[in-house]
């Protein structure tokens, strides 16, 4: 009685998953694996969306020569296909460019997305609501704004990397340019300030007598975003200003020519914090920012001797002051040129001082504007380097 | 035992209504879990599929006992501990703990606020108390203070991971430790580990479905004076129920939700016929009558 | 020597006649008993005082020199005596173990474990020599279980040489041995030992209880008194732990356990047993302590390992490719771009194909046997992959669980793990991470529930909690060791003195 019983239960349960197809069952070569999407300006304001898709083929196989968007280059090219569809927004796109595809396309392993410069222009926020959410993307993905229209930048094809997203995400690690994440995007636009820098991408100029396309984007500066629309770009040099700010200044070199001395010197930062605190006197608003660098010594052509404990105050100063002039340079832009919170300081009197903040919130960038941002940097050179002899020898 | 205190028309009524008490939050409960895991991992797959394979589960362990039930949660304690903390630990370098500023900036009442919220949870504490008879000697009471104490140690990590890392816009998640852990990228290599997450919450939810299951076995066991374990299949089915009386979306306007409560009493009403027709007829046959009248108020 | 029988052979013939006085009708009914058994020798002569003797053998299980010169040499070199009774003559052979018997059936059963009896003319009663010798296998060393450090010495099929191998062990008359005889053909001997001052007496009841209610044809291995005394059958999970090696025997039954030892097989059974228990291996405790710590946690990693690696990759590759570090997915997207089976498909065929391979290498004779199994195994792998059929992390997975499964020191357990892989692949491939958790779960469910002989099986948090992690967790140093785990006595916790730790003295005073 029992085990007729119990063989009627297990036939039952043995029919339920042959039938039911297991639902969520993806192969990998079902899956088309989106590595970077680019999405541009169409025309109507409609976004172009743009993936580089990975072509899983074996080595050895011979590249697909026709077909114009396949980008395989000679022996150990590129795997990557980039395919387009345009839609009024970036879900319509999504599914149009499915219907292209004879497999589903995720972007779970997409840790760059790319905005064209028209579409920065045009405005961000409508394309995050996208990426914020979909189950896909990642929070954690980067976003970049480029030269012309995104689509170029994904056809590129890098000798060194595995594919272009592969390039700028390491590029990224390097701290060559601000590490904006779409969710540290989001934070920025939530705040008082609503605004934020991108990285700005460029074509690097292909070698020649080399494939044109077989180079890489590059970081070389940043898109200033107020309230979700580019306004303006920063030039590597405020950039880095920027960078010095918010603490993403790992690789930094600083190269600089001290007064009254031939020759210049080259410091290469080995930590640097910078702490930024807020103070409200009265009716005046400042923010002290205070830099704390130790440095190595890279190159000195200055014939300085580096035992000379005068000669390195002086190198001291000069670095920090060099510091200081970039950091000025970059609040100046922000203050002034673009009137665009982008150093987070909206958040800062927000932790520290929440009543004034709450009143001041609503019209945060007539505030900013007077905002005083005093800057003290501090260098300490800890290493002469390998070397001990100075030019001339 | 309720019988005893309220008297016999009474104490059922109370038994009754414990117990449709407990449906309901153990009906939440699995709403949540299968929202969940159908949402964030499985989303082509029914949901039935996802709570029915959660409820044979937890009525396999029901049957096997309190025992079963506590040497498991021994086991999974750790796993879930230990995911979390890896959870936490990975996030650590992300973190930044000047976003727990301002403190107290609004006042005092929105803290006051979230305690009610909160509030709602540990009161489900409460209910532990129906493991009493099967613990021995005195190790109820330091059981108990352990118990709190660890939940909420573990909520104030979990909120503080979820503060220092999103700041004041972790509300723009449904789920925020999800997508911590969603966050997580260490060493280039260690990347895209929620599933660590959806780990934590089928191990803490089965404990806790289990539990649930066990008081309505024993709960319906007043009731009909026997333990049955069809009991124990008809609670499932009554919770998969309510699943279904709850599966509207989450934001049900006012309308939906007294469609919701007609629903509720009719199937109560249901039940509690059962309950009264139990007593006469035979048993293997309503079992089986419960079983299939349960059905078709599912089906309509 | 006591005796527990407890079925019959179903012999048409009252075993139970006694010995008669007159020689020739007992000579009849033991022909009409041992009738075609052509090793049974019934060997009449005379003793030196005329009487007329019957000596029965079994040929080839008894000592005939030994018979010849103690007792038949004596027996006719006896002159007349006063006092001619059977007991007379018992106290005059230079025999060390021998008894009176009254019935036929202890003639018989003795006959059968090799003691000749003795019947002389005129004595109701015979008597029962133990000569009992015959060829058997030497001590050798255990097959299944060899260690680096630690005894060589194996049990054998010889069921005294064992019990003297255990004497040998635990030299103390705390140390019982209870003897049983099971099995309606083939009257297998069972012996129960014990330690009386540690083991609990409920489980030797319980044990003896189970033994004593078991009425079946034949016992040939202790593989058939497992099934027959063990709790749940249905299990996959073996709840007696069954071992070649006197050192674990030795060690458990100080733990206040059980032990089995079954004539004919070298085979012990051990109740009750735990899951640690069976992960176990004696290596452990002949290393440093730190060593078998590191051992322990590589073990219980790779028992998981060995259940769970196919499942992950199956469900983690079909369902969860998030989780799968970019780089990584990108080459074994390459890799299984020409695989016509989708994961689930791939990893049952390896496996199946594995598990064939490895219980066909087991049936090959030795020198072939290990040439086969290596060779095949990669061969086949690289074949399969060269041919398209499955990947090459598949085949490393494949590998991976192989080596795993062989971490397991208990074959029982080993094979359980492996037959569960199947289940879980399964319902990994259906519903994922989430399918393989519900199976993980099922499975700790079921442990969870299962007893050995009235012990929990995961007993991990018991009596002593601080006891039970030293050594299942870790593996403490001895010294650490202090108090028996909760199968032994209560009252009898202690097995070691609290200052054994060793601190030796430092040079220079």
């Amino acid at each position: 009685m029992k085990w007729a019983k119990m063989c009627r239960i297990l036939a039952a349960s043995m029919v339920l998953p042959l039938s039911a197809g297991c639902w969520d069952r993806l192969e990998i070569n079902d899956l088309a694996l989106v590595m970077a999407t680019g999405l541009d300006e169409a025309e109507d304001g409609q976004v172009k969306l743009s993936v580089q898709i990975f072509v899983p083929k074996k080595a050895g196989d011979t590249p697909n020569v026709g077909g114009d968007q396949a980008s395989g280059g000679g022996g150990g090219g590129s795997q990557t296909i980039v395919k387009e569809a345009t839609g009024i927004s970036v879900a319509d796109a999504v599914s149009r460019l499915q219907t292209m595809m004879s497999r589903r396309l995720t972007w779970e392993h997409d840790e760059v997305f790319i905005f064209g410069e028209k579409r920065a222009a045009h405005g961000i926020e409508e394309d995050m609501d996208y990426l914020l959410r979909s189950r896909q993307t990642r929070e954690r993905a980067n976003l970049f704004v480029s030269e012309g229209m995104a689509i170029d930048a994904l056809r590129l094809n890098p000798r060194l990397e595995r594919d272009v997203a592969e390039t700028l995400r390491e590029m990224t690690l390097l701290q060559i340019g601000p590490d904006v994440s779409l969710f540290k995007l989001l934070r920025m636009m939530r705040s008082a300030g609503k605004s934020a820098v991108l990285p700005y991408i460029q074509k690097l100029p292909s070698q020649p007598g080399v494939n044109p396309d077989n180079t890489v984007s590059y970081i070389t500066g940043g898109t200033v975003l107020k309230n979700g629309k580019a306004v303006g770009r920063l030039n590597m040099r405020l950039t880095r200003g920027l960078l010095w700010l918010h603490n993403e200044t790992k690789e930094a070199t600083l190269t600089f020519k001290p007064e009254g001395m031939p020759g210049s010197v080259a410091l290469r930062m080995l930590r640097s914090k910078a702490v930024l605190v807020p103070s409200i006197r009265g009716d005046r608003w400042s923010v002290r920012v205070k830099v704390d660098n130790e440095a190595v010594l890279l190159q000195n052509t200055t014939g300085g001797i580096v035992t000379n404990e005068a000669w390195v105050q002086k190198i001291e100063r000069a670095a920090s002051q060099s510091i200081r002039s970039r950091i000025e340079e970059t609040v100046e832009a922000g203050q002034r040129q673009f009137n665009a919170d982008i150093f987070g300081i909206a958040d800062l009197f927000r932790k520290h001082y929440p009543k004034h903040w709450k009143e001041a919130r609503t019209n945060w960038d007539s505030v900013f504007k007077e905002i005083r941002i005093e800057i003290d940097v501090h260098t300490h050179v800890k290493r002469p380097g390998m070397s001990n002899a100075s030019v001339p020898y | 035992m309720i019988e005893a205190v309220l008297g016999r028309v009474a104490g059922r009524a109370a038994g009754i209504l414990f117990l449709l008490f407990h449906l309901h939050i153990g009906g939440a409960t699995i709403r949540d879990y299968s929202e969940f895991i159908s949402g964030n991992f499985f989303q082509r797959t029914p949901i039935l599929v996802i709570t029915a394979s959660m409820l044979l589960v937890c009525a396999m362990v029901v049957k096997s006992g309190v025992e079963t039930i506590a040497r498991c949660a021994q086991i999974f304690m750790p796993a879930v501990l230990a995911l979390l903390l890896i959870n936490v630990v990975l996030l650590i370098p992300d973190m930044d703990i000047t976003e727990m500023l301002p403190i107290l900036g609004n006042g005092p009442l929105p803290v006051v606020k979230g305690i009610f919220v909160v509030q709602g949870w540990f009161c489900q504490f409460v209910l532990i108390t129906f493991l009493l008879p099967y613990v021995e000697g005195d190790k109820a009471n330091r059981a108990g203070y352990w118990s709190v104490a660890a939940a909420a140690a573990t909520m104030v990590l979990i909120n503080l991971t979820v503060l220092f890392l999103f700041g004041i816009d972790a509300s723009q998640f449904y789920y925020p430790f999800l997508m911590a852990s969603r966050y997580i990228r260490v060493a280039d290599f260690i990347e895209h580990v929620e599933a660590m997450v959806m780990a934590s919450w089928v191990l803490g939810t089965f404990v806790r479905i289990s539990l649930f299951l066990l008081r309505c076995d024993r709960g319906s066991g007043i009731l009909h004076r026997g333990q049955s374990r069809k009991a124990v299949r008809l609670s499932c089915g009554i919770a998969a129920d309510r699943v279904r009386i709850l599966g509207r979306p989450q934001h049900a306007g006012a309308a939906e939700l007294y469609l919701d409560l007609g629903k509720y009493v009719y199937h109560d009403g249901i039940y509690c016929l059962s309950c009264v027709s139990r007593l006469d007829r035979d048993r293997s046959q309503r079992d089986g009558k419960i079983i299939a009248l349960l059905l078709c108020a599912y089906l309509i | 020597m006591a005796d527990y029988s407890s079925s019959s052979i179903p012999v048409p013939f009252d075993m139970d006649r006694p010995i008669l006085p007159d020689l020739e009708a007992n000579r009849a009914a033991l022909n009409e008993v041992l009738n075609d058994c052509a090793d049974a020798v019934l060997h009449p002569f005379a003793t030196g005082d005329g009487r007329a003797a019957l000596l029965i053998y079994i040929c080839g299980l008894s000592d005939k020199a030994q018979l010849e010169k103690m007792a038949m040499e004596p027996l006719i070199r006896m002159s007349s005596e006063a006092d001619g009774s059977l007991s007379a003559i018992a106290r005059k052979l230079p025999i060390a173990d021998l008894h009176e018997a009254t019935a036929i059936r202890e003639l018989i059963e003795g006959l059968f474990v090799g003691m000749p009896c003795l019947l002389v003319d005129g004595q109701a009663c015979g008597l029962i020599m133990n000569m009992a010798d015959w060829e058997k296998r030497g001590i050798d060393e255990p097959m299944a279980e060899s260690v680096v450090r630690g005894p060589r010495e194996g049990f054998g099929e010889s069921l005294d040489v064992n019990m003297s191998l255990m004497r040998r062990r635990l030299r103390t008359p705390d140390f019982k041995m209870k003897t049983m005889t099971v099995g309606r053909l083939t009257r297998t001997r069972v012996v129960v030992c014990y330690i009386q001052s540690v083991a609990k007496d409920s489980l030797v009841q319980e044990v003896l209880s189970r033994l004593s209610r078991i009425d079946t044809d034949g016992v040939l291995e202790s593989a058939n008194i497992e099934e027959l005394i063990q709790d749940s059958t249905l299990s996959p999970f073996p709840q007696l732990l069954s071992t070649e090696r006197p050192d674990v025997c030795a060690a458990s039954l100080m733990e206040g356990k059980a032990m089995l030892m079954i004539e004919g097989t070298p085979f012990a059974l051990i109740a009750p047993t735990s899951l640690f228990a069976l992960l176990q291996s004696p290596e452990d405790y002949y290393q440093r302590f730190m060593m078998g710590t590191v051992i322990r946690w590589l073990r219980y990693t790779f028992f998981l390992l060995a259940l769970l690696f196919p499942s992950l990759y199956v469900a983690i590759l079909t369902y969860h490719q998030e989780m799968v570090p970019t780089t990584l997915l990108l080459s074994i997207a390459k890799s299984r771009e020409d695989i016509p089976f989708p994961a689930l498909v791939e990893a049952l065929l390896m496996e199946v194909s594995f598990e064939a391979l490895r219980e066909a290498g087991v049936r090959l004779p030795k020198q072939v046997g290990s040439a086969v199994s290596i060779v095949g195994a990669l061969v086949i792998g690289q074949a399969a992959t060269a041919a398209g059929l499955v990947s090459p992390p598949m085949v490393m997975v494949v590998a991976l669980t192989g080596i795993a499964s062989f971490m397991i020191p208990h074959y029982s357990v080993g094979i359980s793990v492996r037959l569960l892989r199947f289940p879980v692949m399964l319902l990994a491939g259906f519903l994922g991470l989430l399918g393989l958790m519900l199976g993980v779960i099922a499975l700790v469910i079921h442990l969870a529930s299962l007893r050995s002989f009235g012990e929990p099986y995961l007993v991990f948090f018991r009596r002593g909690a601080r006891h039970a992690w030293k050594d299942t967790l870790i593996r403490a140093p001895s010294w650490a060791l202090g108090e028996r785990p909760a199968t032994a006595q209560k009252a009898n916790a202690d097995r070691q003195s609290m200052r054994n730790r060793p601190t030796p003295q430092k040079e220079g005073g």
